[in-house]
């Protein structure tokens, strides 16, 4: 906590303003170099009204999906290992971390990011990424920090967040039904990211459905947002300046970090039936695999029933969660030594209406296009957008 | 798991050759024991009566052909595993997203194959022990023409994409 300024009562008020979605751009800042584990873990508990063994426990990944996940991840090692054995750590190549949810490990079915990534034949990736896990698990656990340290990879990739915002039910827990909500207007750090969209849009924002969703987010949602800033910020700044704020502390010098944000999920309970026999999988994994749990039954269930205000509300989430990813790595990227250290790979808007698998997930042909994406960015191929590589860039929808 | 299961399919499959070579040795008409899979009413009874006819150990060529069938149900889950983990696994190389979605149909495939062996193993065992019932035959040769039919399909896509995988990852060697 080298640039904190705060005494310990300052920062209580600071966590309290904080989660009643009062907080001021700079003091969120002053906040954010004060934080570290332990205020981190108060937070939580207190946005999700638990206590520390609580938020763990829902948290956790089941055993089934850690039986499931473990076997995807074994076959990723086997073929990491065996790329080793071949004298694989020369220049050109690249060894790659991967830490993340079901984007980077979706159960056996489907090729997802991380799998397409992987079939790169100069890049050897070892992966630590479970469908279902949480941000908020990935950094108690801290696997990635004992990985890091034996790898010393060139790359880390993070794909983290969509489970903390979705799992268990959570999001019936932070949207306001009425649909009177004005929390964005008292949020500044949220004003300020769509300040900038308007002064240079990354991705067109579709203001309409921008405000029609932002009328059912409660405060809950946006202290969450602003935890998942303080989180990645918490672990990127752990990984590049040994959270010193200073590049030469880190003990990953040269390191790539690069993030991701999903696109505009679909609540839906459709079963997907039709008559592609490449897509058989579709209602076999809506029928056992939580389709319709993650978002629409939730969202329901608070009284959110209109199919236009379910979409809209995904798509501020998702708009703000992007924005709010780029926003952090930005920061890094203006310390000096570090300009290009993070980076983010955008798929918003990349999949469209047709293009998922379920609610959450895309189908295969479309993890590949943001699988590719990743692939240009590792290869440092030059982008419109500096540090933010987006999908449908280098890789158009076909509508 | 991947070495385990070829030893596995290899030893099953050279018992059941063993198995068939006894039954096309010993019997006169030297009726194959995989004509069962596609005979029709009259020569599967053919074939079974002719079967039962010939003294074999214990009991009768016809004992012969029932433990066979029930070692294919062992054989069954042994290639079933195999075609789904071969198939998987080439899924994770298989760059090209035509025959990547192929390779995932093949996980149906092996599924619903076993599932055709299966009742083409129930209905041979039905017509044995039916064997003197009078317009009790049921003949498994649609089932298995199917089966026969999406096995050749399952296997020519596993190998046009190890071939392709290979030819390419040469390519890019050299």
């Amino acid at each position: 906590m080298v640039n904190c300024r705060l005494s310990e009562t300052d920062k209580i008020e600071l966590i309290n303003k904080f989660l009643a979605n009062r907080i001021s751009a700079a003091e969120l800042e002053q906040l954010r170099d004060c934080i570290d584990a332990k205020d981190l873990a108060v937070i939580i508990q207190r946005i999700y009204d638990l206590n520390n063994k609580q938020v763990m426990k829902i948290a956790a990944l089941e055993w089934v999906m850690g039986f499931v996940d473990g076997i995807k991840n074994n076959v990723r090692t086997s073929r990491f290992l065996k790329k080793i054995n071949n004298n694989f750590r020369v220049p050109g190549n690249k060894i790659i971390l991967a830490e993340g949810d079901s984007w980077f490990n979706y159960p056996i079915i489907l090729t997802d990011v991380i799998d397409w990534i992987a079939m790169e034949p100069n890049f050897a990736v070892s992966s630590l990424a479970s469908g279902g896990d949480w941000l908020l698990n990935m950094l108690s656990q801290r696997v990635y920090v004992e990985e890091l340290s034996i790898l010393h990879p060139d790359v880390f990739l993070i794909s983290a967040g969509g489970n903390d915002l979705v799992g268990r039910s959570r999001v019936a827990a932070i949207v306001d039904p009425t649909g009177a909500s004005s929390e964005f207007n008292d949020n500044e750090f949220c004003r300020e990211l769509i300040a900038k969209v308007k002064q240079d849009p990354i991705i067109e924002l579709d203001q309409a459905r921008f405000n029609n969703g932002l009328r059912f987010l409660s405060k809950d949602f946006y202290a969450l947002l602003m935890f998942f800033h303080l989180q990645y910020h918490y672990l990127i700044n752990g990984i590049l300046t040994g959270n010193t704020g200073d590049a030469a502390n880190s003990k990953f010098p040269g390191i790539q970090i690069i993030t991701q944000g999903y696109d505009y999920a679909q609540p839906s309970h459709k079963l997907g039936f039709g008559l592609n026999p490449l897509r058989w999988y579709k209602p076999f994994v809506r029928m056992f695999l939580g389709h319709g749990s993650w978002l629409k039954t939730p969202l329901q269930m608070r009284g959110i029933n209109n199919e236009q205000d379910l979409r809209d509300v995904v798509y501020a989430m998702i708009y703000l969660f992007n924005e709010m990813m780029i926003k952090t790595g930005d920061l890094f990227c203006k310390l000096p030594g570090l300009e290009h250290s993070v980076f983010h790979v955008d798929s918003r808007g990349a999949i469209g209406d047709l293009g998922w698998t379920d609610e959450l997930h895309p189908l295969p042909r479309n993890f590949k296009r943001t699988g590719e994406t990743f692939i240009k960015c590792i290869n440092r191929e030059p982008s419109k957008h500096g540090q933010v590589y987006v999908v449908n860039d280098f890789f158009p929808l076909n509508k | 798991m991947k070495n385990i299961l070829w030893v596995l399919f290899i030893s099953l499959a050279a018992y059941s050759f063993y198995q068939g070579s006894i039954v096309a040795g010993s019997a006169p008409e030297h009726y194959q024991l995989i004509k069962a899979e596609s005979a029709d009413s009259s020569l599967g009874r053919a074939m079974f009566r002719a079967w039962e006819k010939i003294p074999y150990g214990h009991g009768t060529l016809l004992t012969v052909v029932q433990r066979n069938t029930h070692t294919d149900y062992f054989f069954i889950l042994t290639y079933t595993l195999l075609l789904l983990l071969c198939s998987y696994l080439q899924m994770q190389n298989e760059t090209y997203l035509p025959l990547n979605s192929l390779l995932r149909l093949n996980i149906l495939l092996a599924l619903v194959i076993a599932s055709l062996d299966i009742t083409e193993n129930i209905k041979i065992l039905y017509n044995i022990r039916h064997l003197h019932d009078a317009g009790l035959y049921c003949s498994p040769y649609i089932v298995s023409t199917i089966k026969w039919l999406l096995s050749g399909w399952a296997v020519l896509i596993y190998l046009i994409s190890l071939t392709r995988s290979a030819l390419f990852s040469r390519r890019r060697l050299a």
